[in-house]
């Protein structure tokens, strides 16, 4: 890959990945000397901030690339509408509407045999 | 755990945050990790530089591309440009995060630990729960609840990479499905229309334009979503977070 010595060679990507992530956070703190809270700029930035973060989860759950992918679609959907709906019914606590969500699928990847 | 001010002793608040992450937080990073660590070991990836890249990438996104590469031969060049875009959507984070933590004006050496430890997670934390607390205490009180959060996904990755054949299939597959599940409950209760608006933007068009490029889908899909968001709801009238 380069003229570097073997030892070197795994580790060339590593510091090449971390200046990548250093320079996107290095990035994010210099704009935010300049924006304040309860700003137009500030709600565009937590705007683009929750559309990205919500679409990668969505496509965590539905368009996985890991092993949960063995699962039907079907059984996640039905995994993430219990959890809402605990969620919402016990007046809004993470905890319940999160392992009501893990548990269902559990149950379900248990009766399917899946794995 | 409820949505709304945070538990614990505020005169303590480095404490008060590492025990307030204890919880869905850190398992929810531990099996993602542990995940990622599992995976990487099916890669052939040596289990020092995964590790190692966890440390310093600290990005989900960022380091499955980055495994993806590194495995494949990539070179640097394609890395690190591969990494920078998977990494784009820190910069909305960093931006919004740091003001709400910061308790006097400028930028500080200690930001660049919260902006470091910055993972979703902690963010939307920040996010929903900063504002309910008095300034002073909420830097030190966020950096206790991330570097507990960090310390399990470090933790994870090792369990991942070393035991991942020990753990029952049903649990070891369903438990992927915590951590975006607990990250969509907590953006649900931002009570904004603009909020609600650019994640529900954000869930249809981000996944989508994914499948077309991976990294340019996640750049255009949430830049656009977000300013859809941004405009339909209002957020541009200057009245807190609307």
């Amino acid at each position: 890959m380069t003229g570097a010595p073997a030892w070197m060679a795994p580790w060339l990507p590593v510091v090449a990945a971390f200046a990548a992530a250093l320079l996107t956070r290095g990035a994010g703190i210099v704009l935010s000397g300049r924006v304040e809270p309860e700003t137009p700029i500030f709600n565009w930035f937590a705007c683009v901030g929750q559309a990205l973060v919500g679409g990668l989860m969505v496509r965590a759950i539905f368009l996985p690339t890991s092993a949960l992918a063995e699962t039907p679609t079907l059984d996640r959907a039905i995994a993430i509408a219990v959890g809402f709906a605990v969620f919402f019914l016990s007046r809004q606590r993470l905890l319940f509407g999160t392992f009501a969500g893990v548990g269902t699928l559990a149950a379900l990847v248990a009766i399917r045999g899946i794995g | 755990m409820s949505i709304g001010p945070p538990p614990g002793d505020l005169r303590r608040p480095f404490r008060a945050g590492a025990i307030h992450a204890i919880g869905a937080p850190t398992i929810g990073l531990f099996v993602a990790l542990m995940g990622y660590g599992a995976l990487t070991r099916g890669m052939g990836q040596e289990f020092a530089v995964m590790w190692w890249a966890v440390f310093t990438v600290w990005s989900m996104p960022a380091l499955m591309t980055f495994s993806e590469l590194a495995v494949s031969g990539a070179g640097l060049w394609a890395i690190f440009i591969a990494v920078l875009f998977s990494n784009l959507r820190n910069i909305p984070m960093v931006v919004t995060a740091l003001p709400l933590v910061r308790a006097e004006p400028g930028i500080k050496w200690r930001d660049f630990v919260i902006a470091q430890l910055l993972s979703p997670t902690v963010w939307v934390h920040v996010l929903v729960q900063a504002p309910e607390m008095p300034k002073p205490p909420r830097r030190r009180f966020f950096t206790g609840f991330a570097v507990v959060i960090f310390a399990a996904a470090l933790l994870g990755a090792w369990v991942g990479y070393t035991g991942i054949e020990a753990i029952p299939s049903a649990i070891g597959i369903s438990i992927l499905i915590l951590t975006p599940l607990y990250l969509l409950l907590i953006m649900v209760s931002v009570r904004q229309l603009s909020g609600y608006l650019a994640l529900g933007f954000g869930a249809v068009t981000v996944p989508w334009l994914m499948q077309w490029s991976v990294d340019w889908g996640l750049a255009l899909g949430g830049i656009g979503a977000g300013t859809l968001g941004f405009i339909l709801g209002g957020g541009y009238k200057r009245r807190g977070r609307s």
